[in-house]
């Protein structure tokens, strides 16, 4: 397992150096809902392209059970040896797929717009190097994060706002302890938004932990449902603060095995409250798509507008 | 960090709400069992796989923490041991 470990350490970092993106992808996936939007200026719209990168983790999951990346021994060496050759060969995301990564990112622009919110976007936007820091390797994501925030100086900007949890972390929280002097302002979508319209009537809400547990916005999703009038379905052994479980996205590409059946466990409490789902991470959307194909599991960005 | 860890009655309420431990029963998979693979790792002796599958593993949920009754900063232990465990290899 240590091999697979470094192999993936191996994969993100060259990919990184080489594009700023974790995956071997098409850099072109992560602005194309941008469109008609100002570049640049001192407050920008980053999606570190955590949407589109999302299907392409669960694709590279996939890839990796096939391989035997998560039974161990020999196979899972082989696969590890074999990590860049089939990302640079199999990693896209389907047309559907990139098309609702791109609807969400339109409509957090649309919300953040209608409630009075100036704001620009970088079309080549670097991803964050939130993998990175989850998977523990930490002094390589404390050089790369010192690139990522000589990227955003440079072009002049001063605050940040974020659509998912992850980005949003290791922004806040991560960041400064790594990189001397950083001074950007973050800040979260979901601070900013109003919404008043939402397209279901009745969800059950998963937590991203790093929300409910670390950045302490439990509370504010649950307020834009309530202002958008989605009725709620709660139950503190499911829902609570404490027992929300994790749908189990940060060891998919450690422990795909492991990770899937976390996301069943947790699909399976959820669909007991209700067959409509709310997620506020595109990890989480994705990861409990694939465990329970018959619920439906929206981004809130998806729900209320 | 040690002390930290020292600090584990083994009570095993983190148990009941760890994700990976309720989806594979195994108890190095959990986070008692993954406060003893961390007090491994930073005794600094070769790691077998189960100490390395143990650490790699958790999923920084922090849902141990919020039930743990000697409030053990049990993720920052985790997290620790995992960054040493792979620096040294």
């Amino acid at each position: 397992m240590e091999g697979w470990i470094h192999a993936l350490r191996d994969l993100l970092v060259d990919n990184l150096r080489r594009s700023r993106f974790p995956l071997p992808a098409d850099r072109s996936i992560c602005s194309r809902w941008a469109s008609g939007l100002p570049e640049g200026g001192r407050r920008v719209l980053y999606t570190s392209c955590m949407y589109q990168l999302a299907p392409l983790i669960a694709r590279a999951v996939d890839v990796l059970e096939r391989v035997g990346a998560g039974s161990g021994g020999v196979r899972a060496k082989m696969a590890a040896a074999g990590a860049r050759l089939f990302g640079g060969l199999l990693l896209r995301p389907s047309d559907e797929e990139a098309g609702r990564a791109d609807g969400i990112l339109r409509n957090i622009a649309a919300m953040l717009g209608r409630a009075g919110v100036q704001f620009g976007v970088l079309r080549d936007e670097p991803y964050s190097g939130a993998l990175l820091y989850e998977l523990g390797f930490e002094e390589d994501f404390a050089s790369y994060a010192r690139e990522v925030y000589r990227y955003f100086k440079e072009r002049g900007v001063e605050e940040v706002i974020t659509v998912d949890p992850h980005t949003h972390y290791v922004l806040e929280r991560a960041y400064p302890k790594y990189v001397d002097g950083f001074d950007l302002k973050v800040v979260s979508y979901m601070d900013l938004v109003r919404p008043s319209r939402a397209s279901v009537a009745k969800a059950v809400v998963h937590d991203s932990c790093l929300y409910a547990r670390y950045l302490d916005r439990y509370d504010v999703y649950r307020r834009l449902l309530d202002s958008a009038g989605v009725a709620r379905v709660e139950d503190p052994y499911v829902t609570g603060k404490a027992y929300s479980g994790c749908c189990g996205g940060p060891i998919e590409s450690v422990r795909p095995d492991v990770a899937g059946e976390v996301a069943k466990i947790r699909s399976r409490q959820l669909s007991r409250l209700s067959d409509v789902v709310v997620t506020v991470c595109p990890i989480c959307r994705v990861n409990l798509s694939r465990a329970a194909p018959t619920l439906k599991v929206l981004d809130l960005a998806e729900v209320v507008s | 960090m040690i002390a930290e860890i020292d600090r584990c009655a083994r009570c095993g309420f983190c148990e009941a709400v760890c994700p990976t431990y309720n989806a594979v029963r195994m108890r190095h998979m959990g986070p008692r069992g993954r406060l003893q693979m961390a007090r491994i790792a930073f005794d600094g002796g070769a790691p077998s796989r189960y100490v390395v599958e143990s650490l790699a593993t958790c999923l920084r949920c922090r849902a141990c923490e919020l039930v743990c009754p000697a409030s053990i900063r049990i993720v920052d232990v985790i997290v620790e041991a995992r960054r040493r465990l792979y620096a040294r290899a």
